[in-house]
């Protein structure tokens, strides 16, 4: 049988230098020392964990990854021996300043998100939404996908440690699993996202539940919010009524029965 | 003309306008002094604030205009499912920065700095007319330059560009490892 595979491709990527900065400010790494090597393998890592979920991995993700190893290598070769010369540039050093200008932009970014929180809620004679979206609540900010990447990652690896004794391998529908995310968000109307995912058995079944978890996001079914960076993240319906149209045929394709 | 009918003149002028009025088009309409207009919008603006009405007169892309005040935002986007602000994405405010602080700039110098193709989000923002074609860069390809335009100042609430913090004090921020505020 055809197994085609979706790819989810997400409006809420930011890029290889936000997903950079993220691994650094997480764990409160100096920016002007950066540990190549140790940055380079969580990296890759991600990548990854982003190539496994089927996410599209853009070009740009891969060219970052390249200069990481380019710079890692340049690390490890011994410095020349002559001591005449002029200080060696850091091999980190262009990375470094553009890593710096881009935080920069995202701070300014932040700027303009709180200037436009306030101006938002103010509204001229005649206003009318130019395409109607979901309304945002000011007190909290959307989580990004590295930070559901990342929540996903330490439920799986929680997962890895349990004992497990299925041979056979499992399918799960991922409608039903979009079904079970928008009634758990639906009754207590705030579920956490590690909540959702811990509910989960197998790592087959907790993936399936992280797709179907990106789908609804997709639909605008459903929205991940903090209520800061880095902060738990909590998934909250939108109240939009989605047609799971997409999930059933990949269902399909991969051969789920509905039960 | 009365002051009291001048500051109602003004009032109605700022009202009727699609955007903002400039102090300079007031005077021009009603044949007043710079100085003038300029106390009367004042007045105006220090009422409203003050007074207890659903509206509010601001300052904004050098003008002045008339909007509902934010606390009863909840109410009035009851009235219509179209009276509610429209949502930005990161990525989209994110190219807004970048172009803000750095126009004119081609859309290939926006990728450069945020690391990602920025091609959709430009688009979309065109479309939204927060940014405008500003020209074409005298390098081959002639690529098209891109700025911020009035729209971005009224969507939010900025005057001029300069009310926007300089690229200095963010470098302070960012050299104290400073949390932001």
């Amino acid at each position: 049988m055809q197994q085609e595979k979706i790819t989810f491709r997400l409006s809420i990527f930011e890029g290889p230098l936000d997903l950079l900065l993220y691994l650094i400010r997480t764990q409160e790494i100096d920016i002007r020392d950066i540990p190549i090597i140790k940055i380079t393998e969580q990296y890759l890592d991600m990548l990854n964990l982003m190539k496994e979920l089927n996410l599209d991995v853009a070009g740009e993700y891969l060219v970052i990854a390249a200069t990481l190893i380019h710079i890692k290598s340049r690390m490890l070769l011994p410095a020349p021996p002559s001591e005449e010369e002029e200080e060696l540039e850091d091999p980190r050093e262009e990375l470094v300043q553009k890593l710096l200008e881009y935080e920069r932009f995202k701070k300014v970014s932040e700027v303009l998100y709180e200037k436009r929180s306030l101006e938002g809620a103010t509204f001229p004679k005649g206003y009318s939404e130019p395409d109607a979206e979901i309304e945002e609540d000011d007190l909290t900010i959307e989580a990004n996908l590295f930070d559901l990447v990342a929540a996903f990652k330490t439920v799986l690896e929680t997962l890895e440690n349990k004992p497990s004794f299925e041979i056979r391998p499992l399918r799960f529908s991922l409608k039903e699993k979009a079904e079970q995310i928008l009634q758990l968000c639906g009754r207590k109307k705030n579920a956490t996202l590690i909540e959702v995912l811990s509910m989960q058995g197998v790592k087959e079944e907790l993936i399936a539940c992280f797709l179907a978890l990106l789908e609804l996001m997709r639909l605008g079914a459903i929205r991940a919010y903090q209520s800061q960076r880095f902060g738990e993240i909590v998934i909250r319906s939108t109240g939009c009524e989605v047609d799971l149209l997409a999930l059933e045929q990949e269902d399909r394709n991969m051969g789920v029965e509905e039960s | 003309m009365k002051r009291e009918e001048a500051k109602a003149i003004t009032e109605a002028l700022i009202f009727a306008s699609p955007e903002p009025v400039e102090r300079k088009r007031i005077a021009e309409v009603t044949g007043m002094e710079g100085k003038e207009v300029q106390e009367i919008l004042k007045e105006l603006v220090d009422e409203y604030s003050s007074m207890d009405r659903g509206l509010r007169i601001v300052q904004a892309a050098r003008g002045y205009r008339m909007t509902t005040k934010p606390e009863y935002h909840e109410w009035v986007s009851k009235l219509s499912d179209s009276i509610r602000p429209f949502r930005l994405s990161f990525a989209a405010l994110e190219t807004l920065a970048v172009v803000a602080y750095k126009q004119p700039i081609t859309q290939l110098e926006i990728q450069e700095i945020r690391g990602v193709n920025s091609s959709g989000v430009l688009r979309t923002l065109l479309e939204r007319r927060l940014l405008k074609v500003v020209g074409r860069k005298k390098v081959v390809g002639r690529p098209l330059l891109y700025g911020t335009s009035k729209e971005f100042l009224i969507h939010f609430g900025l005057n001029d560009l300069s009310d926007l913090p300089s690229m200095e004090e963010f470098e302070e921020i960012l050299a104290e490892g400073a949390e932001p505020p």
